[in-house]
């Protein structure tokens, strides 16, 4: 369900935009014929947004089909 | 150089969370972390099936009693039937990015684990709890003292300690001499290290004419790798010999990171991080579940580790688990009272009295002039089992061992219902120094 955390609280602005950028990454990892230099460092990148994601209660999955 | 440590959380939403919601948070990734396992990992899904046990029976956060145990024998064990890492990753070996092994020691195959980007992300976060909640900034030089081999020892401290944004010291390969001038000429302000290491770093400077408590900017220490950390005694020698304040933490390979903490109010005990594991502790001998302030082995399933999964894993350690509010810092994560207390094994039986080697070593170093100890069980006539302390004595001490051996036998003595202790005396420098895993004691009754 959108605007809750794993635990029912209602997410805080921060919260939100912390799932903005974890979800722009993945889909950024997505596109097709991505240079190495781009899809090593944007996975590097989602890693520790997923690590947000995960510590704030957002989230609780695994990433590894992003290569990561 | 003393300082007040500031009170900070890494993750205040989680650390300062009531414990209902907590838990419900922990059953919630435990169902996830449960079913993962039992879908992705063949070893788990045939030990699940053999004890009877479906994720779907993980109703409350009370079914976890349901799901058996892994030992690290059967972990070896399984390693062997499948080389090199067993039938347990749950995602290709492709996506790893680092090795790790256990130190093997006593000539045993090490347990080796592999983990991918993000469970190296997870590893070094959860050292972020005990770097930020012991006052480490941005600011601090962090001095890691350690080989950086295969041993997972404070790498992952390491990569906190970059993420924190702190000047991070590597000092893999280097001499404690070496090791010491650098701490100096860089000035660096928080060191890394075994609480072992800590003293021997000390002593090492004190005959190289250098007093780490005056010539030092370290003001914070962090301990692991031993129980030491813990031990009263041992900690304020520590914090003594560097005029810093020291945290305790502890950790292990099989779950890549440290699980617990010290905060910055020194509780005299360690912090378990609740909302990336849950660590239970039950009897050894039936494996039921026990209570606070009740002693038992600790065992620990990790929400992080995504490569191997960590369910219910017997780790051996001898813990006492109490309530969050033992501790002022307003964290609701529980503590285990005196750190991890030693190994529930390394309990020994001495005509009819138990002996820890924790206890033993804090009351050693009650005894200021003691620099290195070991403990040496033997079997006398086939019969009457001895134990015998033999100590090094720092340089201007000597002259003073008749007199400690008797006040030293008489502590051991009084700590342990009246058994007898041995004190022997031993030559400055034959004593092992340990740089990892303290172990000193010898039971030379099983060879
Ligand atoms: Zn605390």
């Amino acid at each position: 369900m959108a605007g809750i955390d794993l635990i029912g609280r209602k997410l805080t602005p921060v919260e939100e935009q912390a799932l903005v950028l974890y979800n722009e990454l993945k889909a950024f990892l997505s596109m097709p014929d991505l240079p190495p230099c781009a899809q090593s460092n944007a996975r590097v990148a989602l890693a520790a947004v997923w690590q947000i994601v995960n510590d704030l209660d957002l989230d609780f999955e695994y990433i590894y089909e992003y290569g990561v | 150089m003393i300082t007040e440590l500031p009170l900070g959380y890494w993750n205040p939403k989680n650390e300062l969370m009531p414990r209902e919601e907590l838990e419900a948070l922990q059953l919630k990734k435990l169902r996830r972390v449960v079913e993962r396992a039992y879908h992705k990992s063949p070893f788990h899904r045939t030990k699940f099936d053999e004890a009877g046990f479906k994720p779907e029976q993980l109703r409350s956060l009370a079914d976890i009693e349901r799901i058996p145990f892994t030992t690290k024998e059967e972990w070896l064990q399984e390693q062997q039937r499948h080389p090199l890492f067993g039938d347990m990753l749950t995602t290709s070996p492709d996506l790893a990015i680092r090795y790790h092994s256990t130190s093997g020691t006593s000539g045993r195959t090490p347990l080796r684990v592999l983990d991918s980007i993000r469970d190296w992300q997870w590893i070094s976060d959860m050292w972020g709890y005990a770097f930020y909640g012991f006052g480490i900034r941005s600011t601090d030089i962090v001095y890691l003292s350690f080989a950086y081999g295969a041993f997972i020892g404070f790498w992952g401290a390491h990569y906190c300690c970059e993420k924190l944004g702190a000047l991070t010291v590597a000092s893999g390969g280097m001499s404690s001499e070496g090791r010491i001038k650098q701490i100096l000429e860089l000035g660096a302000t928080t060191i890394c290290a075994t609480p072992t290491y800590a003293l021997r770093l000390a002593q090492v400077a004190s005959e190289m004419g250098i007093d780490l408590a005056k010539d030092s900017k370290v003001d914070k220490i962090i301990l692991s790798g031993e129980p030491g950390g813990s031990v009263p005694s041992t900690k304020r020698l520590i914090e003594t010999a560097w005029s810093a304040k020291a945290a305790d933490t502890a950790g292990m390979t099989e779950i890549g990171t440290l699980v617990v903490f010290e905060c910055s109010k020194q509780p005299g005990g360690t912090h378990i991080i609740e909302d990336h594991l849950i660590d239970e502790v039950i009897d050894p001998k039936t494996g039921g579940k026990l209570g606070y302030g009740e002693r038992g082995e600790r065992v620990v399933t990790s929400f992080g580790r995504g490569f191997i999964p960590l369910i219910r894993y017997r780790t051996g350690d001898l813990v006492e688990k109490v309530p969050g509010t033992s501790c002022t810092c307003g964290r609701t994560f529980d503590l285990y009272k005196g750190g991890i207390l030693g190994r529930v094994d390394d309990m020994k039986l001495i005509r009819g009295t138990n002996v820890f080697p924790s206890a033993v070593e804090a009351i050693v170093r009650e005894f200021e002039a003691v620099d290195e100890f070991q403990i040496a069980l033997t079997r006398e006539e086939g019969i009457r089992d001895e134990i015998t302390v033999a100590v090094e004595l720092k340089p201007s001490f000597d002259d003073q061992f008749p007199m400690l051996s008797v006040e030293l036998g008489k502590a051991l003595a009084e700590g342990h219902e009246g058994l007898r202790f041995n004190v022997r005396l031993a030559e400055r420098g034959s004593l092992p120094r340990f740089e990892l895993k303290a172990r000193r004691l010898i039971d030379k009754r099983e060879v």
